[in-house]
């Protein structure tokens, strides 16, 4: 176990840069608000401005540190003769654990943003909930879910040669134009079916945000599962 | 102790083979030169020895275990390849730090003495090393890391010669210190021959040989001397090679040294000379 | 020291003759150290289990000896055991050799007792 935290310990160091960026723009575009806010706002209650949605561009950040995980770590750990096991389990325990370490850190800026200006996240917007807890566990489950999904695509990538790689990248796009022609013909049914699917399994309708904490995690498992079937038996490529 | 064995391993891409039932044992603590020409699979089994591919027949165990995602075994293989996995962004210096973490006998400090020696600045990053300094490096960090089994592909790629010999020095002198499994897969040929204990040629994805450098050297001599009496002497024996300059001729005779005719040779002028490792090699595999 | 890679002769046994080599000259006295396999393996670039195969040749012959732990010695009476080696093989490896190359040349062998007695003049 202590071996595969050396792993771990490698894959997160990768972060501690990318993670200081990050959080300092954060910062700067909070300064930027912060300024416009006591510049354009007359200081009465009943103003209607509003800020938020830093929780989007942190889930971005995790979907892209997903996408950059594997390819230069992979190589790095071969060279050390590690085994794909123990990579796979290495970079999962670093990858939730900065999962967590961005989602405690964002319900905490949240919060200090909300004392100054009036600033909603993500989360307050759409269940309503101020419940910091469900915030961060919320978060965290939405996180893991956009860090592996990127890890999943790249993993994809990487074993694709070519000809399949241009296969993959045209699926979604297939998928996209097959069912908006299924919706025209079905007179708007999957569309319908669509957002009643979303809004069950995100637990809008109840502003429940626990089911959406499911359904994450439920992803998040399939995903990592798919990702361990192509890493497994990966090769080392060029 | 860290035997290597290689049972039946065969490795399709597609519709090529690229090792085509390959079996053989490598005893600890010698040192190997593997050898073949381009494109013959060397670099395919060194990587199929340390897990880097996946044998599509056959099976390799070290120490008894099979190599297959083990980390117990590889733990105690170092691998020099050809091709840099490594970062291009860190340091050499933070290279060694990180190797350390993954093998825990490896020797900063030897490290630090070596890349003094051979003029390599641990400051820079990988990718501003030239190339003959990247091998430098890599080659640094596989003496370094006392494994029990050390694999170099191509390890003096680049190097000038100054170079070169210091490299066999000290791989000698770290081997004479402490014996370890060495395979060392070259072309330099000659410049290695002296080094190497015992050698395994493959050609085409097929073990072609396996012996003691000196049982090989010692399975062919070269007679020379006029064309029509080399001729002679050839009569009713295996040779290979065969090289003329005018009246001149030579040719490898393929049977044991001791058994040469040195009378009919007097008799009929010609000479003896040893037969080199290269050029041995070169018929071998042609 | 000096080894020939290209002669037909097997390295260790090069080797061996180097050392007896030295021995005779003087340069290696009875009861002093020779070099180690470690620094023969090193200086020469030759395989250590080569040098060691050389040197054990000359411990079989007693013109070597092992001191634990310190190195290998020059045994007492070496020089003489190695010149005794070295005439009883010297009609074979010399002798005949020069008659060979005589008759090449169709040199008579009063012509060569000829030459052995010119060079004692020198």
């Amino acid at each position: 176990m202590e071996h595969t935290f050396k792993v771990s310990k490698y894959i997160f160091q990768d972060f501690k840069k990318a993670l200081i960026i990050y959080y300092g723009i954060i910062i700067g575009i909070f300064m930027l608000m912060l300024f416009s806010y006591m510049r354009f706002s007359s200081g009465q209650s009943g103003d209607d401005i509003r800020f938020g949605g830093f929780g989007v561009s942190t889930v971005i950040f995790m979907f892209v540190s997903g996408l950059n995980c594997f390819k230069v770590n992979f190589k790095f750990m071969q060279a050390n003769n590690i085994s794909r096991k123990r990579f796979y389990r290495g970079t999962i325990i670093a990858l939730i654990s900065v999962a967590a370490l961005m989602a405690f850190v964002d319900v905490v800026l949240n919060n200090v943003f909300n004392q100054i200006i009036p600033y909603e996240g993500v989360f307050e917007q759409l269940y309503r909930n101020g419940n910091y807890f469900a915030d961060f566990v919320w978060s965290f489950a939405l996180m893991v879910l956009a860090v592996s999904t990127g890890m999943f695509i790249t993993l994809l990538y990487y074993k694709c040669n070519k000809l399949m790689k241009v296969m993959i990248s045209f699926i979604p796009v297939v998928l996209f134009i097959l069912l908006a022609l299924f919706n025209n013909l079905t007179k708007g049914a999957v569309a319908y079916g669509v957002v009643n699917f979303f809004t069950a399994v995100l637990g809008f309708e109840n502003y429940n945000p626990y089911i959406a904490v499911f359904s994450f995690f439920i992803a998040s498992a399939g995903v990592l599962a798919l990702s361990y079937g192509l890493i497994r038996r990966m090769p080392i490529k060029d | 102790m860290s035997k290597i064995e290689i049972k039946s391993i065969t490795k399709d891409y597609g519709d090529t083979k690229a090792l085509d039932n390959v079996s053989l044992t490598i005893e600890p603590n010698k040192i190997y030169g593997l050898l073949g020409r381009n494109g013959a699979g060397k670099t395919t089994l060194l990587n199929l020895i340390t897990n880097k591919i996946f044998p599509t027949e056959g099976s390799i165990k070290i120490a008894g275990e099979p190599v297959l995602e083990n980390d117990k075994v590889l733990k105690n293989i170092f691998y020099m390849m050809e091709r840099n996995l490594y970062p291009e962004a860190l340091k050499v210096k933070e290279i060694f730090k990180w190797t350390k973490e993954y093998y825990l006998l490896f020797d900063i400090e030897y490290a630090n003495k070596l890349s003094d020696r051979f003029g390599l600045d641990i400051n820079k990053k990988i990718r501003s090393l030239s190339t003959g300094y990247a091998s430098i490096f890599k080659a640094i960090v596989a003496l370094a890391s006392n494994a029990d089994i050390l694999i170099y592909d191509e390890p003096v790629l680049g190097l000038d010669a100054n170079h070169r010999n210091m490299f066999y020095k000290e791989l000698l002198a770290n081997y004479s210190e402490k014996p370890k499994t060495i395979i060392i897969s070259t072309h330099l040929i000659e410049e290695v021959e002296t080094v190497l204990e015992e050698v395994i040629i493959i050609k085409e994805g097929k073990l072609i040989e396996k012996k003691p450098v000196e049982d090989l050297l010692a399975s062919a001599y070269v007679i020379s001397g006029e064309a029509s009496k080399v001729d002679e002497y050839l009569k009713d024996k295996t040779y290979i090679e065969e090289e003329h300059m005018g009246k001149y001729k030579s040719a490898t005779v393929i049977e044991n040294i001791q058994y040469k005719n040195e009378t009919l040779a007097r008799k009929l002028n010609l000479d003896f000379a040893k037969v080199e490792l290269q050029k041995l090699f070169i018929s071998l595999t042609n | 020291m000096l080894l020939d890679f290209n002669s037909e002769k097997p390295i260790y046994m090069q080797l061996a003759e180097a050392v007896e080599d030295d021995i005779l000259k003087g340069i290696f006295e009875e009861e002093t150290q020779v070099p180690s396999t470690t620094e023969i393996s090193i200086s020469f670039k030759i395989n250590p289990a080569t040098a060691g195969k050389g040197i054990n040749l000359l411990v079989d012959e007693d013109i070597l000896y092992k001191k634990r732990g310190v190195g290998m010695f020059v045994s007492k009476g070496a020089k003489e055991k190695i010149m005794q080696k070295r005439k009883d093989g010297f009609y074979n490896n010399y002798v005949l050799t020069l008659l060979e190359e005589a008759s090449k040349l169709d040199i008579s062998r009063s012509e060569i007792i000829e030459m052995i007695e010119r060079s004692k003049a020198r």
